[in-house]
C-alpha cells in the first residue's frame, strides 16, 4: 500500500452539486484498525465525504481508494450507515432486518445482540413509520453493524440518541475496533471524540486538522472563560465567536505562547470585564469542536491529515 | 505533528480474516445463490410493502375488478363473450397499472429516500435488483388480472381456451407484457426525480394507453387509432392475443374486436418477446447506469 497501513485514502477530493462545491480539497487517510471521528457542523459535507469513502458517490475531482482500489470497486469491504437511508418505513423493524439479511452476503446474526443492547428488540414487530427518530437510528445501526466487513462508515450514528444509549454505541464501536475493524464515524457531537484514536475536522470544504485527541487539544490556543454575561464584550478580545459551555462563556485568546496571562490582561483591558471574572480554562472536546467550526481558516494552524 | 496512534487490535485470527475479506470478491459477485438471495430480497420486500398496507393492496389488486363491475352494473346488452372481451381489456389495464404505478412507486421511493446511496455501497447485483422487483410486479399484476377475470366469471362472462397451445401463449404474453411495462416505469421515475410526480405520470400513462387504444385494443371501435397498428402496440397486442385465446367466438367484428383482424400467429408472440427483450436491456442499462452508477452494463 502507498501508506504503510492506510486502508482508505482520499486525495484532492472535490465534490460539487449543481456547480455548488461542498468538498473543495479533501485529503484524508484512514489507517488499518483505527477509529477515526470525522467532526464538523451540520451541512459541512461529512455525509458527502463518507459517501465518497463508501463508493456510493464519485468525487467530482480527486480520488478515493479503499485497499488500493477505487472505492466504487470495493463495495464488499465497507458497511455504510447513511442517516435515515437504510430502513423502509412501511416495513416492520424485523422485515427491514430480514431484507438486508438476504441482500448482503456478509450479514450476520449480530443484529439480535445489537437490537437488544440498544433497546429496540421489543419494537421489531412495529412498522418503522411508527418509530421515533432515535429508534430508527438504533435499527439502522443494528443493521449496519451486523455486516461483517473490515471497514465501517457511520454517518451521525449518535444523533437523536439519549446519553445512556450513546455510551452503549461507544461500547459497540470500541468492541469493533478491538476486533481489528476500522471505523470512520461522522459526528457533530463533541462527546464522540472521546472514543477516537484520531479526530479529523472538516471545515470550509477541507480537512482543517487531523490528529489524536490529545494532540489536537494541546494545539488549541489558550481558552478564555468568563461567568459574566458580557459575551458581546468578550467577542472583541478573542478569535472567532464566543460560545457557551456549562453556563459560562468561552473564547480563544489570540496568544499562542506558553504564558497566556498577558493576553488575559489585554482581554480584560479591551473588554472592560473585571480580571477576576476572567480565567484560562482547560480545553475540552467542546472547545476543540468550536475552534475548528467557529474560527476562520486563516486563524487556525495546519495539522497532518 | 506526529499522527501515530494507539489503535485497538484484535487477535491474529481476526486480522487474518480481515486480510481474506480484502481480497477482491468479484467471483463471489457472480455466485448464483447470492444473486437469487438478492433478487428474492427485493421480491419479498416489495410484496411485504403491499401486504402491510390494505389500502395499497386493495388499490392495486381490486381496482380493475371494481372498474369492470361498475361497467357491467351500467347494463350491457351484448353476449357473455362481449363481457369477457371487456374484462380482459380492463384486466390488462389493471396489470399495466401495477407495472407502471406500483413498480415505479417502489423504485421512486428507494431513490427519493436515498436507499440507493446505501445499495451502491454494497456488493449488490443491479440485475438481481431488477429481477426481484419484476418478480413481485408479476405476482401482483397477475393477481390484478385474475381478480378481474374472476369478477367476469361471477357476472356471467364466458371464457374458454382456444386450444392447448393457448395456455403457454397466454402465460408468455402476460409475462412479456409485464416485463415491458415495468421497464417503461424506470425512465419515468428517473426523469420525474420525485415520487409523487412519478406516481401521477405512470398512472396517467396506464389510463391514457387504455383509453386511446379502446380498452387496450379489446374494442378497436372505441379507439381513434385505425388499421393494423393496434396489433403492434405493446399494450393492445397482448390484450388482443389474450382475447383471441381466452374468448370462445369467431364473431370478432360483431363483438367490436375487429377490424383489425385478430393477431393469431406466433409471429405476434415473437414480436412481444422482442419488445420485452429490448425493454429488459434498456431497463438493465438504466438501473446500472443511473441508480447504481456502475457504467452502462453490469
Amino acid at each position: 500500500m502507498a501508506v504503510s497501513d492506510a486502508v482508505v485514502t482520499a486525495s484532492g477530493v472535490r465534490k460539487s452539486f449543481d456547480e455548488e462545491g461542498v468538498l473543495e480539497d479533501v485529503d484524508l487517510t484512514v489507517r488499518d484498525g483505527e477509529l477515526l471521528v470525522l467532526m464538523g457542523p451540520n451541512g459541512v459535507g461529512k455525509s458527502v465525504l463518507l459517501s465518497c469513502l463508501a463508493g456510493s458517490d464519485r468525487p467530482t475531482e480527486g480520488s478515493v481508494s479503499v485497499f488500493d482500489e477505487p472505492a466504487t470497486a470495493r463495495a464488499d469491504t465497507t458497511s455504510f450507515l447513511l442517516q435515515d437511508a437504510l430502513c423502509h418505513e412501511k416495513l416492520t423493524g424485523r422485515e427491514n432486518v430480514a431484507f438486508y439479511d438476504r441482500l448482503h452476503p456478509e450479514f450476520t446474526d449480530a443484529w439480535r445482540d445489537y437490537a437488544d443492547r440498544l433497546g429496540i428488540a421489543e419494537d421489531l414487530e412495529r412498522p418503522v413509520e411508527n418509530y421515533s427518530g432515535g429508534m430508527v437510528r438504533k435499527l439502522e445501526l443494528s443493521i449496519a453493524a451486523s455486516i461483517d466487513v473490515p471497514i465501517y462508515l457511520f454517518d451521525e450514528p449518535t444523533a437523536a440518541l439519549d446519553l445512556p444509549t450513546v455510551q452503549t454505541v461507544h461500547d459497540l464501536f470500541r468492541e469493533k475496533r478491538a476486533a481489528g475493524k476500522t471505523l470512520v464515524v461522522a459526528s457533530h457531537r463533541p462527546m464522540d471524540a472521546d472514543i477516537a484514536d484520531r479526530v479529523a475536522f472538516l471545515a470550509d470544504g477541507e480537512i482543517a486538522a487531523a490528529g489524536t485527541p490529545d494532540e489536537l487539544l494541546a494545539s488549541l490556543p489558550p481558552i478564555l472563560e468568563t461567568g459574566t454575561a458580557h459575551t458581546g464584550a468578550l467577542a472583541d478580545a478573542i478569535r472567532g465567536d464566543p460560545y457557551a459551555v456549562a453556563g459560562n462563556v468561552r473564547g480563544f485568546l489570540p496568544a499562542d505562547g506558553d504564558d497566556p496571562d498577558p493576553a488575559v490582561d489585554d482581554a480584560a483591558a479591551a473588554t472592560g470585564i473585571d480580571p477576576d471574572d476572567l480565567a484560562v480554562a482547560e480545553p475540552t472536546y467542546t472547545d476543540l469542536f468550536n475552534y475548528y467550526t467557529n474560527t476562520g481558516p486563516d486563524e487556525r494552524p495546519t495539522h497532518n491529515r | 505533528m506526529s499522527t501515530e496512534t494507539q489503535t485497538g487490535r484484535g487477535s491474529d485470527a481476526d486480522l487474518e480474516r480481515n486480510r481474506q475479506d480484502r481480497e477482491p470478491t468479484r467471483d463471489r459477485d457472480r455466485d448464483p445463490r447470492r444473486w437469487l438471495a438478492q433478487a428474492s430480497a427485493f421480491t419479498r420486500r416489495s410484496l411485504q410493502e403491499v401486504h402491510n398496507s390494505w389500502l395499497l393492496l386493495g388499490w392495486v389488486i381490486a381496482f380493475p375488478a371494481i372498474m369492470y363491475l361498475f361497467f357491467v352494473a351500467q347494463g350491457t346488452d351484448g353476449p357473455a363473450t362481449a363481457d369477457a372481451i371487456i374484462s380482459i381489456g380492463i384486466g390488462v389495464m389493471g396489470a399495466l397499472f401495477v407495472c407502471l404505478y406500483l413498480f415505479g412507486d417502489q423504485l421512486a421511493g428507494d431513490l427519493e429516500d436515498r436507499r440507493y446511496a446505501a445499495y451502491r455501497s454494497m456488493p449488490l447485483s443491479p440485475a438481481a435488483d431488477l429481477a426481484g422487483r419484476m418478480a413481485a410486479g408479476l405476482v401482483l399484476a397477475t393477481a390484478a388480472f385474475a381478480a378481474t377475470i374472476l369478477a367476469g366469471v361471477a357476472t356471467g362472462a364466458e371464457y374458454s381456451l382456444r386450444g392447448p397451445e393457448s395456455i403457454p401463449i397466454v402465460v408468455v404474453a402476460g409475462l412479456l407484457t409485464c416485463v415491458f411495462w415495468m421497464v417503461v416505469a424506470i425512465p419515468i421515475v428517473l426523469a420525474a426525480d420525485n415520487e409523487s410526480v412519478a406516481e401521477w405520470v405512470s398512472s396517467l400513462v396506464a389510463v391514457a394507453a387504455f383509453i386511446l387504444t379502446g380498452f387496450n385494443g379489446a374494442l378497436p371501435a372505441q379507439s381513434p387509432i385505425e388499421g393494423e397498428l393496434l396489433n403492434y402496440l405493446p399494450n393492445a397486442l397482448p390484450t388482443r392475443l389474450l382475447v383471441y385465446h381466452l374468448v370462445p367466438t369467431e364473431n370478432w367484428t360483431e363483438l367490436g374486436a375487429a377490424p383489425p383482424a385478430m393477431p393469431t400467429g406466433l409471429e405476434f408472440v415473437a414480436l412481444l418477446a422482442g419488445y420485452a427483450i429490448v425493454a429488459l436491456v434498456a431497463g438493465t442499462v438504466l438501473l446500472n447506469r443511473y441508480a447504481y452508477d456502475r457504467g452502462w452494463w453490469p
